[in-house]
């Protein structure tokens, strides 16, 4: 305010200098005795106005440095002390069919051998999750299933626009080693209110991530230990399945084995240069599931899933970093506490000038338990599966990449009477991503579906669309 | 700017270009229901006429059935009232009366339902029984469990139970009013004729006792029947047989065919509503229904416990609740009037083998063959205990996997919760009415002259 000021009394100065004698004064006459008294006065004014604006000058030269030293300081220190990022994910969908996945097998015409123990229409075919339209991994209809049953798009088949999520990253720096994070997505979705018997949620809150980590000050090798709600250890696409992160707009087949976010106990140490990495976990097990990824946020077994991964990045391009993982527990969300779970997998990700490769495959296994030889699976859920994906993509510029993905899984899950899902599906992808500026990134996307072996072939491919803008 | 304008609208269009070639479910029947779902639709319907009761030679003769629908109406073969009325509770007779309850009287109105007995979850005969009369219309469709909880193997041999336990009379009895009121009929129908010593003045007159039955025990009734010779209780038991074989031919008439559903699956695809064919989907998809109610009479014959809490005033109550099937067995095993008997017209018909006593699966406990949907909407109160009155509660209390508490016995592997939304149950109701065929003749439902 005070430049301002200072500012608009040196223009009105030169202002009436300028026009002084040429115009206003020249037009009327003034008394000789009268004139002198007038110029010392300007003079006078001239001067002590030159001082002040001299010394306003002196005081906004100091602000700016003041200013600059304070940002500078607010840069440096902004890490610490905390930041509230995010990001708008809007979309379009439409998957052929009904939007499912999956079909079940009427009078058990593929699969005769469940005659009698399950019903055919709770044998189904294909994979429930096989028709995912954003990066949450919401299936665009749930359809008939009955492992999965929360239905939260619901699309029947019809194309939709679609607010994927609302998305909320809070970071707090309480000292220079000790961070606290948080991951929130709000999730715009329908809702019958009318209906008491509905298993769908309406709007609600996921709260993804919400961890503290301490970074251990350490010299020899990098350590630090990470409690709460955190990303999981298992492959590599669990570290970029958030929309601005992921290259793709869907995830692949394996994301529910590898993308969970378990609540416990990590650490992860780095050596040689950060070349060497190995996380290790203590967790529930609630990142091992089949079934759409909202977990039980407390652990309904006996005991915790441990869980690691060990990887080593090659100096090749920006990085061709290969890993192992693993993990082992009693299985998650069943009664019985001496039924294991196990999961293993190796992944791949290269980052070479500008070309970008993912890989990864999985198996696991988890045996469940059966009363007796008539009825399988009856008192734990029985799943073993595989699977596999492979990522390409290509900057071509700095705004466009392209990308093909072929992801294959399969499983077959079990649950006594209840059901059963004979899964075995390949899918192929092929998209293009467009990153506008910094804040707005854009994605297309056409998937084909494939069931495979016994399984039939139905209508569920996937075109989806992704706009992206980051906060 | 404009290169990545182009190229982002050449992206997009190429994109929705192979998006607008994903394939289409196509050749859907009716636009609702694939080739394979219509291949379990048609197990379903149309309803074809009964098939013939080999065990009853009997059961087409209009003859015997003209005497079944008497015997149906007629309460004069019937004990004294245990339960009398007290002016609310639809009781038939004051208590110790006679001659008061026939067949009719718990198998009333178009669809033979108990609607008079109050509470009228369960029926107030000679005595309250601790089960729901159920519909009689359609009951030919059974091929080998009849009843609840599958008291017998064939139709006729069925009859003869409730009129032996709940009407407060026997065999000896009944035969003996057989003789009295109807030996003419009778006697021109069946073959051999009634013995004349039934005749309460025949000189060996006392080779009958006016009641006898082997289920009596160690009562007078029982012992009456170890006192008879075994070509005299044999005689009894054929008449007995024969009273039932008439009951059997009455009810065989009983039949409602060509509900809405059935001209729909004959292809006249206008006859149910849209939201009838979605709860028809639902019925052999989502809900699967049709795992127990299968084939054209919408059931397995099969038991299954799905968790039916014991409510009501006259229900069997805890700490056994209603033992269902798992007792059931036992009447089953020991009646004289099974398909395999030697009351049977036929003892080559195939049945389940009888487990012996003590070897009957603990499973069964509890459990009761699944009931017919055939004319549902019309039928309420459902399940064994009547305390459901609408088929919306019904399709809720399946939609939550049963009930969870006051039942003998643990679920069945099937009964799951199924996930279903308020429309979709709506849309399963709806598909049930589309069950109730054309009503029974209406010369069925009366009351013959003279009764």
């Amino acid at each position: 305010m005070a430049t301002v000021t200072a500012h608009a009394s040196l223009l009105w100065l030169l202002f009436l200098l300028s026009i002084g004698p040429g115009v206003g004064f020249a037009e009327e006459p003034v008394p000789a005795g009268e004139r002198m008294v007038p110029e010392r006065e300007f003079v006078a004014q001239s001067e002590r106005l030159n001082r002040e604006i001299q010394k306003l000058r002196q005081d906004i030269d100091a602000l700016r440095e003041e200013q600059t030293a304070q940002s500078q300081q607010l840069r440096t220190l902004s890490p610490l002390a905390g930041r509230i990022t995010g990001y708008l994910d809007f979309g379009f969908f439409y998957v052929s069919g009904d939007g499912t996945g999956i079909r079940y097998d009427a009078g058990y015409q593929n699969f005769p051998e469940y005659r009698g123990l399950v019903p055919d229409s709770w044998v189904f075919m294909g994979d429930p999750l096989a028709t995912m339209i954003n990066s949450r991994g919401d299936p665009a209809n749930t359809g008939d299933s009955r492992a999965i049953t929360f239905n939260p798009i619901h699309s029947d088949g019809k194309p939709s626009f679609i607010m994927n999520n609302v998305n909320l990253a809070l970071f707090s720096g309480i000292t220079e080693n000790l961070q606290v994070n948080a991951l929130i997505d709000f999730v715009p979705r329908g809702r019958n209110v009318s209906n008491s018997n509905a298993v769908f949620l309406g709007d609600y809150i996921d709260v993804k991530l919400a961890y503290a980590e301490y970074n251990v000050p350490l010299q020899r090798f990098g350590l630090s230990l990470t409690v709460g709600k955190f990303d999981s250890v298992l492959g590599y696409e669990y570290r970029v399945q958030e929309s601005p992160d992921r290259i793709t707009v869907t995830p692949s087949l394996i994301c529910r084995y590898t993308c969970g976010r378990p609540l416990g106990l990590k650490a992860r140490f780095r050596f040689l240069d950060e070349r060497l990495s190995l996380n290790l976990a203590l967790t529930n097990g609630s990142n091992f599931i089949e079934q759409f990824p909202i977990y039980d946020e407390v652990d309904s077994n006996y005991f915790q899933t441990g869980s690691g991964r060990l990887a080593y990045k090659f100096p090749v391009g920006a990085g061709l970093e290969i890993g192992v993982s693993g993990s082992v527990g009693v299985q998650d969300q069943q009664p019985s506490k001496d039924v294991l779970q196990w999961h293993v997998g190796v992944d791949l990700h290269l980052d070479y000038r500008g070309l970008d490769i993912q890989a990864e495959f999985v198996q696991g296994r988890a045996s469940g338990k059966s009363s007796s030889d008539a009825v399988r699976c009856d008192e734990a859920q029985c799943l073993e599966y595989r699977g596999a994906y492979g990522l390409v993509a290509y900057r071509i510029t700095n705004w466009l990449m392209p990308y093909a993905r072929v992801d294959w899984r399969e499983a077959l899950h079990e649950s006594g009477a209840s059901f059963v899902y004979q899964s075995n599906a390949m899918r192929v992808t092929g998209g293009l991503r467009f990153e506008i500026g910094t804040a707005v990134i854009l994605k297309a996307e056409y998937t084909h579906v494939r069931e495979l072996g016994r399984l039939i072939e139905f209508p569920d491919d996937v075109l989806v669309s992704s706009l992206v803008i980051k906060y | 700017m404009q290169i990545f304008r182009r190229v982002l609208m050449v992206g997009f269009a190429a994109l929705t270009a192979v998006g607008g070639g994903c394939q289409d479910e196509s050749s859907l029947v009716d636009g609702v229901f694939t080739e394979a779902e219509m291949t379990t639709v048609r197990t379903l319907g149309p309803l074809p006429p009964p098939a013939v009761d080999t065990t009853n030679r009997y059961g087409d003769d209009a003859k015997v059935a003209q005497l079944g629908q008497r015997l149906f109406f007629d309460p004069g073969y019937s004990g004294a009232i245990v339960t009398g009325s007290d002016g609310k509770n639809g009781g038939l007779g004051a208590k110790g009366e006679t001659g008061k309850v026939s067949c009719r009287s718990c198998h009333l109105g178009d669809w033979m339902i108990d609607n008079r007995s109050q509470p009228n979850g369960t029926s107030l005969g000679i005595d309250w029984f601790f089960r729901n009369s159920p519909s009689l219309v359609n009951v030919t469709y059974y091929d080998e469990q009849f009843g609840w909880v599958g008291f017998n193997d064939d139709l006729w041999g069925k009859n003869l139970i409730p009129a032996e336990f709940v009407m407060g009379t026997d065999r000896s009895g009944i035969v003996h009013y057989l003789y009295k009121k109807y030996k003419a009929e009778y006697n021109a129908l069946f073959s051999p004729p009634l013995p004349d010593a039934l005749d309460p003045t025949h000189p060996e007159a006392a080779r009958f006792p006016m009641s006898a039955t082997p289920i009596g025990g160690t009562g007078p009734a029982g012992l009456a029947w170890k006192a008879m010779t075994a070509a005299d209780q044999d005689s009894i038991n054929r008449a007995y047989a024969n009273f039932g074989k008439a009951l059997a031919a009455y009810e065989r008439l009983l039949v409602s065919r060509n509900a809405p559903f059935d001209r729909y699956v004959s292809g006249e695809l206008s006859a149910i509503s849209t939201s009838a064919k979605r709860g028809l989907k639902l019925f052999i998809g989502k809900a699967a229904c049709n795992a127990c109610h299968s084939e054209a009479n919408f059931s397995d014959e099969k038991f299954h416990n799905t968790g039916v809490s014991q409510i009501g005033m006259y229900v069997l109550k805890a700490p056994d609740f209603d033992p269902g099937r798992f007792g059931g067995v036992d009447v089953y095993r020991d009646w004289d009037f099974k398909a395999q008997g030697a009351y049977s017209d036929d003892r080559s018909v195939k049945r389940d083998p009888i487990p012996a006593a003590g070897q009957v699966d603990v499973k069964l406990k509890g459990a009761f063959r699944t009931k017919g949907l055939r004319n549902v909407a019309m039928t309420a109160p459902y399940m064994h205990t009547g305390h459901m009155t609408t088929l919306k509660e019904v399709v809720e209390f399946y939609n939550q996997g049963g009930g969870t508490r006051d039942f003998a016995g643990g679920k069945d592997p099937l009964m799951k919760p199924l996930n279903l939304t308020a429309t979709e149950i709506d849309d399963l109701v709806a598909f049930m009415q589309t069950l109730t065929g054309q009503p029974v003749p209406a010369a069925l439902l009366q009351t013959p002259a003279g009764l």
